[in-house]
């Protein structure tokens, strides 16, 4: 049995006035670790960010072994992952937590423990973390990145060139939820009825297309909303409402975008800002 | 994090990344109009700013088109610095901002 930390095992080890008796102990099997064993922690997140990583062991000759490693997470929701070495000997317990403020659907982490020689895995714990909310084993849960409450997150989209239409993308490693999105039009003197069209596409093909309910004349500024649960309306004062399917979950690459009949050349969009419940996807 | 306001020279939309709460804003062209129940057809030379789906690390953005040009910052013109810029928006700390 090795006695020490393997080569890279930061932990710091306290003198101890308790010793455990591990030799020949009964216990839960996963919680045994052999030498060529490590954690992998995969971090997804929407905005910078570290991640600690609480580890306590117990080595073969009963001392209890803490360490701290801190994982850096990017904000492109891409997987950011680290391998930590463990030592030889029981896995007390794992705890994740944030170092630095975040909402609950921004940072979602999962921990596995691997064997080096083999590709046996062992989940011990996934789920969003937050300034609240650790993820921990044992006791912890194994969380889909789709369960439960998001991140809600107000977006200031593009502003299109004069003449153009609005879209937007939902960014990848993202599912977002769509709730409201405001957005004006400010049309030039050239007569013409403007008709846009609110749409929701796959990327390619659109799913959702509602015109408004009347025409943007020459010289106008027309506020539009969407939201979930609204209904199709027009107000006297160049207002349009559209409403929006409920539970509109969109994954990555769908857009949210204008389509507009006659639009001219100097018609001019402001950016679209948007509610959206976003989730990491997977 | 310091944020900047960029000009797509692809499409000529304008946006603003990151955002005051860190997030970065993935700018993607919108498509050319299309009538008469025809499906849009993607517009030439567009940008799209997305992280790759099928190999996040393997470039910076899913399509560099045109480039961009930066409004906040007259320094910052050359499209492919831009888009290094925004591979390295994603990793900036708090501690690391401009």
């Amino acid at each position: 049995m090795g006695t020490a930390p393997p080569p890279g095992f930061p932990g710091s080890s306290y003198s101890s006035q308790v010793f455990l008796d591990v030799q020949g102990t009964a216990c839960d099997p996963t919680a045994y670790i052999q030498a060529d064993s490590f954690l992998v922690v995969n971090v997804w997140s929407s905005i910078v960010g570290t991640v600690n990583i609480d580890v306590t062991q117990v080595d073969p000759q009963g001392r209890v072994v803490p360490a701290l490693f801190t994982v850096k997470c990017t904000s492109d929701r891409s997987e950011n992952t680290l391998t930590f070495p463990l030592t030889e000997g029981f896995l007390m317990n794992v705890a994740a937590f944030v170092g630095s403020p975040k909402q609950t659907g921004q940072t979602f982490i999962q921990i596995v423990l691997q064997k080096a020689t083999g590709t046996a895995r062992a989940m011990l714990c996934q789920g969003y973390i937050n300034t609240r909310c650790w993820v921990a084993w044992p006791n912890g849960r194994i969380r889909q990145p789709s369960e439960g409450l998001g991140n809600m997150l107000s977006v200031t989209g593009t502003t299109p060139a004069a003449g153009a239409d609005i879209s937007e993308v939902v960014p990848t490693g993202a599912i977002w939820r769509l709730i409201a999105f405001k957005f004006s039009l400010t049309t030039s003197a050239t007569v013409a009825n403007r008709i846009p069209t609110l749409t929701i596409d796959d990327g390619t093909n659109s799913f959702f297309a509602e015109a408004a309910q009347q025409p943007i004349t020459a010289t106008t500024t027309a506020l539009m909303n969407a939201v979930a649960g609204g209904v199709l309306a027009y107000t006297t004062s160049a207002g349009i409402a559209w409403p929006l399917p409920a539970n509109l979950w969109l994954p990555s690459g769908f857009r949210i975008r204008t389509n507009t009949a006659a639009i001219q050349a100097a018609d001019q969009y402001t950016a679209p800002q948007y509610l959206v419940e976003e989730l990491i996807s997977g | 994090m310091r944020s900047h306001t960029f000009k797509c020279l692809a499409c000529g939309g304008t946006y603003t990344t990151p955002a005051s709460d860190g997030s970065i804003y993935f700018h993607a062209c919108p498509p050319l109009p299309s009538a008469g129940g025809q499906p849009p057809q993607s517009r030439p030379k567009a940008r799209d700013e997305n992280v790759p789906a099928a190999n996040p690390r393997a470039g910076a953005i899913v399509a560099e088109g045109a480039g961009v040009q930066c409004l906040s910052d007259s320094q910052l013109s050359e499209p492919a610095w831009i888009t290094e810029r925004k591979k390295r928006l994603a990793k900036e700390f708090p501690e690391d901002a401009e």
